[in-house]
């Protein structure tokens, strides 16, 4: 397929896995690492993704629309933007941060990395397997050697892994 | 085109987590709090498995202290270790000793650790001399003049003192380090006056309780040939 231009803005095809196809400027795509190699190496017009949803590239695409958009004075509306972004079903938000790094939009994916991270911090363990419908394949008394394990220096309120 | 989007039946149970690979279950745990990765480490095997590996150390490491990525091995006694030990060294270093994370900083979080093994875990602890004397030669090995080292070492020591939990083993411990006779070693060899003092302070306040009649004696005995004069809040059994 030729390399379609209307004016000066090139236009790509994206082709998620059901076989629906989403146009938008290619400029819009180079925040893909992925893509934009893809774009500027191979010179292509049309990419198929079929790994990823049609409902997650929606998804995907509109960040980007809206990242693209950012600048210093809508930064607030962005942020607002990054929230509601995030809040899906846990289901929908493990497809997207998948689907993120496979395309490597490495903002993106540091931001929905913290977002699945959110749901399992201050979580019993109980909490997370069910959250995640993870059944457990320890035998109690494994369990309680691993609960054992945790290196004191850690324990307690004290982190700075969260900033 | 044919219909090849249903290939994998995301639906089941026990998936959800399931279909990330390890380097991005890594980075979403990297970014919960460590407080709750011991949690985090008894919800399945694998990820047991997980907060054992290298690289998720690693990639902690350098989240928590991008600077540590910067800092080379070093000479001397005592070894940086894999990024699991090295991320417990930083976080002393900075929580216990306010440091930041260059590599000076590091070393003393080592050392910390070394020192905290030496006398916690193992049975028979070699003398508190020669642990003192290891700690000076990682000091000098690492470019430190004769009296940082020293004060650096005993900057350690009393934290590490401080820092040991009330139980019958540090119990036992202090007794041992209070009655280790003096060896005359030439500065900075010889320890300061101040680490002998903290273990006579532990055991006459924190442990008063649990020395009987004839160790207290013993000890203030002891207590009033090095110091003088004795604290009064040492005195009084």
């Amino acid at each position: 397929m030729a390399s379609s231009t209307t004016g000066e803005k090139k236009i790509l095809t994206l082709k998620g896995g059901d076989n629906e196809e989403f146009i938008l400027e290619e400029s819009l795509v180079l925040q893909s690492e992925l893509l934009k190699n893809m774009v500027k190496e191979e010179r292509v017009s049309s990419i198929p993704l079929p790994s990823i949803k049609s409902k997650t590239l929606v998804k995907i695409i509109e960040y980007l629309k809206k990242h693209a958009e950012l600048t210093p004075s809508n930064k607030e509306e962005f942020k607002n933007f990054e929230k509601e972004f995030v809040n899906v079903v846990l289901e929908e938000l493990l497809d997207i941060t998948v689907a993120v790094n496979y395309l490597k939009i490495n903002g993106l994916l540091e931001f929905c990395c913290q977002a699945v991270a959110d749901r399992i911090k201050d979580k019993s363990v109980e909490a997370v397997r069910k959250i995640f419908r993870i059944e457990s394949d320890f035998t109690p008394e494994e369990e309680s050697e691993f609960r054992k394990e945790t290196p004191e220096a850690f324990e307690g309120d004290l982190d700075d892994t969260t900033n | 085109m044919s219909n090849e989007g249903n290939h994998v039946s995301l639906s089941s149970a026990d998936c959800a987590f399931g279909k990330l690979p390890d380097h991005l279950l890594v980075e979403i745990f990297i970014c919960v709090p460590i407080s709750d990765w011991g949690h985090l480490s008894c919800v399945k095997k694998h990820w047991a498995h997980l907060f054992r590996q290298e690289f998720l150390w690693n990639a902690a490491l350098l989240r928590t202290f991008p600077l540590a990525r910067h800092v080379k091995r070093w000479p001397g006694p005592i070894p940086q270790g894999l990024s699991k030990r090295r991320y417990a060294a930083l976080y002393i270093s900075k929580h216990i000793f306010s440091l930041g994370e260059e590599v000076d900083d590091e070393i003393v979080g080592h050392v910390y650790l070394f020192l905290k093994e030496q006398l916690e875990i193992s049975k028979m602890p070699p003398l508190s001399g020669v642990l003192h004397g290891t700690i000076i030669d990682q000091f000098i090995a690492c470019g430190k003049s004769r009296d940082m080292a020293h004060e650096l070492a005993s900057i350690i020591w009393l934290a590490v003192i401080d820092n040991l939990e009330e139980n019958e083993q540090t119990f036992d411990l202090l007794k041992r380090l209070a009655s280790e006779g003096d060896v005359i070693l030439p500065f900075p060899y010889s320890r300061s006056y101040k680490i002998q003092s903290r273990v006579f302070e532990r055991l006459f306040t924190d442990f008063r309780d649990c020395l009987n009649h004839v160790e207290y004696c013993d000890l203030l005995a002891c207590a009033k040939q090095k110091f003088q004069p004795i604290p009064s809040a040492w005195l009084g059994y």
